[in-house]
């Protein structure tokens, strides 16, 4: 595999390419890029025939170790890879611990493990174990073990504390990594941490700027789960700076979680590459669709969300976006929408799914255009239009309300 | 046929078995036409179980049921008539058809009485007064657009004895005629009475007679398929079968099993319903033509076979037992990809009656089947006698 990259100046948004990987050579993908969020082996509620409709282009999925963890055995005794025995061998995979979507538990440490928290409970995962469950997996990229349980309330203890573990696995993991001849064509790469510890982050960094890797994942600034969404960009900007300053340019660098649009953006403007879709997943788990990519001009979506959990859609015969080119809006209408989301239906999550993620793969394509024509900032500033006044509707709707009320109580 | 107007539904005889009753035909509806004999997937509430309308065409599903008491309550018919009907609202292009609501209520709520005027009923919603009566049914369906309606009819647990069934009987009859006289788009759809009449050979025989006398396009055989014993279940069918005229459509409602749908089809019934497949698919489990298997079980944690070997559809094509074993019951996609298999399973089953019974070896065919289900030969005497009365000995 190879990232290449024309960009000289660290800390701004560029173009990148990620060519010759060994399991699917002709495979290439134009950087930043959005990896397709998978749970179990599978885009959360569509089965393959239904994602293969709502894109036909190579996608690269991003897997979590802990909704698939359960499949090791059954993957190592039939000596079957990951990407085989889930049936998405046409798709390159990218594997890291913990689901992004879904909260971490923090704490339960002990030295020389990370606990994993699946679906049946905690397990105990030492660098011995990662490394096999790798070579049974034989992921086309994967993070190398490491202490991520650090945010924006960590101690300096806990920082250093996980900096200082994550180097010792990941001296570990290269060791094994590079005498593996299973994992021939896998790529491994580090994780930075240093939680919001400027210092700390230097450590990592340095350790890790010296090693034969293709790029970092930047970590440890949140626990993962729905609530990162909520994270204001200016909480994170500066430490991502930093950090990507002392990094090599010409490296790939991962951001994983469910950063909502805007902080992607100011992401990218710092140069950060590879980002996944755990923010439209979680969108529709809320019976939400995306709808910030509307044109104000001709379009009646005036914020960044429509919720179907509100009864105005119940009788709107239009689609989520008129000129949105997906199956669910080419095809089906706010209203029925809104009935399968009232009923439970799983239908809805199904056509939901399919208009956020097409909405967030857009979203990187419009993107990477205005990289190229050097117009990300102008681009930046409508988006973030389209966020404000979901929030001045917000607060008109809020204003009515205590209106209404205070009139009742008259 | 009828001097008025075109007719909603031209069914159409092309072959019948010479040793059963079976029959392989078409029927032309005003948005598909449908081969029979058919199984139907229900799609209660205007979805069917998180499958899209492409994938159901892909499916080759050429007719799906809709449930009116469902979709009456939610979104509600204002809604649905907003939208110009059930087949706009849910974008299906092919044939619809909908029950009364008459069933769901008897069998929904507790509080559902019947009466001469209709069924009266407590809103689950806010407790009020409600009454379904035969013409609201055939309004609410008239508003719903199906291709086929079904009649409301009074529902009786289908082991009730005594007098309660010979009345249902005849208020069934009498719902009928309200039905046909409220029903206001004739060209576009069919009412099909329902004979009733419990397991009483008498009753349903007088039904039969009765509704024959109307100037409908096909007819329902209701009540069955509630817990009965199969020996009274078949022996209803066939008779049944027996009156009512040889060139409409007969539909055997809520049946479902691989068994009961070849056993039914050599007793010369053309259509079928039932949630089974799809409500199966839920808990875990796929069809098979030997049974169903239950992917739950840690039997199947290191099958790498796909479900069935000779099965054609997507899942079948993509994904192993073993993989199906690990996200069933906890991704909504493992529930899609078995609903994707049980109905092409049901779809291919139909299939192939269709085709023996067009290339005259039907009685065969079942054969073969029973034999592949029974590699011992331990029938079940149901099944050796109901196929016994059409001619057919299995080996």
């Amino acid at each position: 595999m190879k990232f290449t990259t024309n960009s000289i100046k660290s800390c701004a948004a560029r173009i990148g390419l990620l060519t010759e990987f060994e399991r699917i050579p002709n495979s290439t993908f134009e950087t930043p890029l959005v990896l397709v969020y998978t749970k179990g082996g599978c885009v959360p509620h569509l089965t393959k025939d239904v994602f293969k409709m709502l894109t036909s282009s190579p996608q690269m999925l991003s897997v979590s170790l802990s909704s698939t963890y359960l499949m090791q055995e059954t993957m190592k005794d039939c000596n079957i890879n990951f990407a085989n025995f889930v049936g998405m061998k046409e798709y390159i995979n990218f594997l890291t611990i913990h689901d992004p979507a879904s909260t971490t538990p923090s704490g339960f440490r002990e030295p020389g493990i990370i606990p994993l928290w699946t679906r049946c409970g905690k397990y105990a995962i030492t660098v011995d174990k990662y490394m096999d469950i790798i070579e049974t997996f034989k992921p086309d990229m994967y993070v190398a073990l490491c202490d991520g349980d650090t945010n924006i309330d960590s101690s300096r203890k806990r920082i250093s504390k996980s900096v200082e573990s994550s180097m010792t696995f990941f001296e570990q993991c290269f060791i094994k990594h590079s005498s593996s001849e299973a994992l021939k064509s896998s790529e491994i790469l580090g994780a930075i941490e240093g939680g919001y510890d400027k210092d700390a982050r230097t450590v990592s960094i340095n350790y890790l700027k010296t090693k034969p890797l293709i790029g970092y994942v930047i970590d440890g600034l949140h626990n993962n789960g729905s609530h990162v969404k909520d994270i204001p960009s200016k909480q994170i900007k500066d430490i991502i700076e930093h950090t990507i300053n002392l990094l090599p340019t010409e490296k790939l660098k991962v951001s994983m979680g469910c950063w909502n649009p805007l902080t992607v953006l100011e992401l990218i403007e710092l140069g950060v590459d590879i980002f996944d879709t755990t923010y439209p997943y979680v969108i529709t788990e809320n019976l939400e669709a995306l709808t910030f990519l509307c044109d104000r001009d001709n379009c009646n979506n005036m914020g960044h969300i429509i919720s179907f959990t509100e009864g105005r859609y119940a009788d709107d015969f239009s689609p989520i976006c008129s000129h949105c080119e997906c199956l669910t809006c080419k095809n089906h209408t706010k209203a029925y929408l809104h009935h399968l989301c009232n009923v439970k239906e799983l239908l809805g999550k199904v056509l939901l799914m399919i208009h956020n993620v097409h909405q967030y793969l857009e979203f990187f394509k419009i993107i990477r255009e205005n990289i190229k024509r050097d117009t990300l900032d102008d681009y930046k500033k409508k988006i973030n239009l389209k966020f404000k006044q979901n929030n001045v509707i917000q607060a008109e709707e809020e204003f009515t309300c205590t209106k209404d009320t205070k009139l009742t109580s008259l | 046929m009828l001097q008025q107007g075109k007719s909603p539904l031209l069914f159409e005889i092309f072959y019948e078995c010479k040793t059963t009753k079976a029959r392989a035909g078409r029927m032309a509806l005003v948005h598909h036409h449908v081969n029979t004999p058919v199984f139907m997937p229900v799609g209660t509430q205007g979805t069917l179980k998180g499958l899209l309308p492409q994938q159901l065409e892909q499916l080759d599903c050429q007719i799906i049921l809709g449930n009116t008491y469902h979709l009456g309550t939610r979104p509600g018919i204002n809604i649905l008539e907003k939208a110009g009907g059930l087949h706009k609202f849910m974008n299906w292009k092919r044939a619809l058809l909908t029950d009364s609501g008459g069933f769901q209520m008897v069998s929904l709520l507790e509080l559902a009485k019947i009466t001469e005027e209709g069924v009266k009923f407590k809103s689950p919603y806010n407790e009020s007064d409600c009454m379904l009566t035969p013409e609201h049914s055939i309004q609410i369906q008239n508003i719903i657009g199906a291709d086929i309606m079904m009649q409301l009819d009074d529902v009786v647990k289908t082991t009730t004895t005594g007098p309660r069934v010979e009345e249902a009987m005849h208020r069934t009859i009498r719902w009928l005629d309200r039905c046909l006289k409220a029903h206001q788009r004739l060209n576009e759809q069919s009412i099909f009475p329902i004979v009733q009449g419990g397991l009483d050979s008498k009753l349903r025989s007088e039904c039969a007679n009765q509704l024959i006398k109307r100037e409908v396009n096909g007819y329902a055989v209701g009540g069955l398929s509630g817990g009965e014993s199969k020996n009274d279940f078949w022996k209803m069918v066939h008779l049944t079968t027996n009156i009512l005229p040889k060139n409409k459509p007969r539909y055997l409602m809520g049946v479902g099993f691989a068994t009961d749908l070849i056993i039914c089809s050599a007793l010369g019934i053309d259509m079928f319903d039932c949630v089974f497949p799809t409500r199966t698919a839920r808990f875990g489990c796929a069809l098979v033509r030997t049974g169903q298997l239950n992917l739950r079980q840690i039997q199947y944690r290191k099958d790498m076979r796909p479900i069935d070997e000779s099965c054609e559809c997507s899942t079948c094509k993509i994904h192993t037992r073993a993989y199906l074993h690990h996200i069933v019951t906890v991704e909504t996609v493992a529930c899609h990809l078995l609903s994707v298999h049980n109905i092409a399973f049901q779809m291919k089953l139909m299939k192939d009656i269709r085709q023996s019974i067009q290339e005259q070896r039907f009685p065969e065919f079942i054969q073969q089947y029973m034999l592949d289900l029974f590699p011992n030969k331990e029938y079940p005497s149901w099944i050796v006698d109901a196929l016994e009365t059409v001619n057919v000995t299995l080996l």
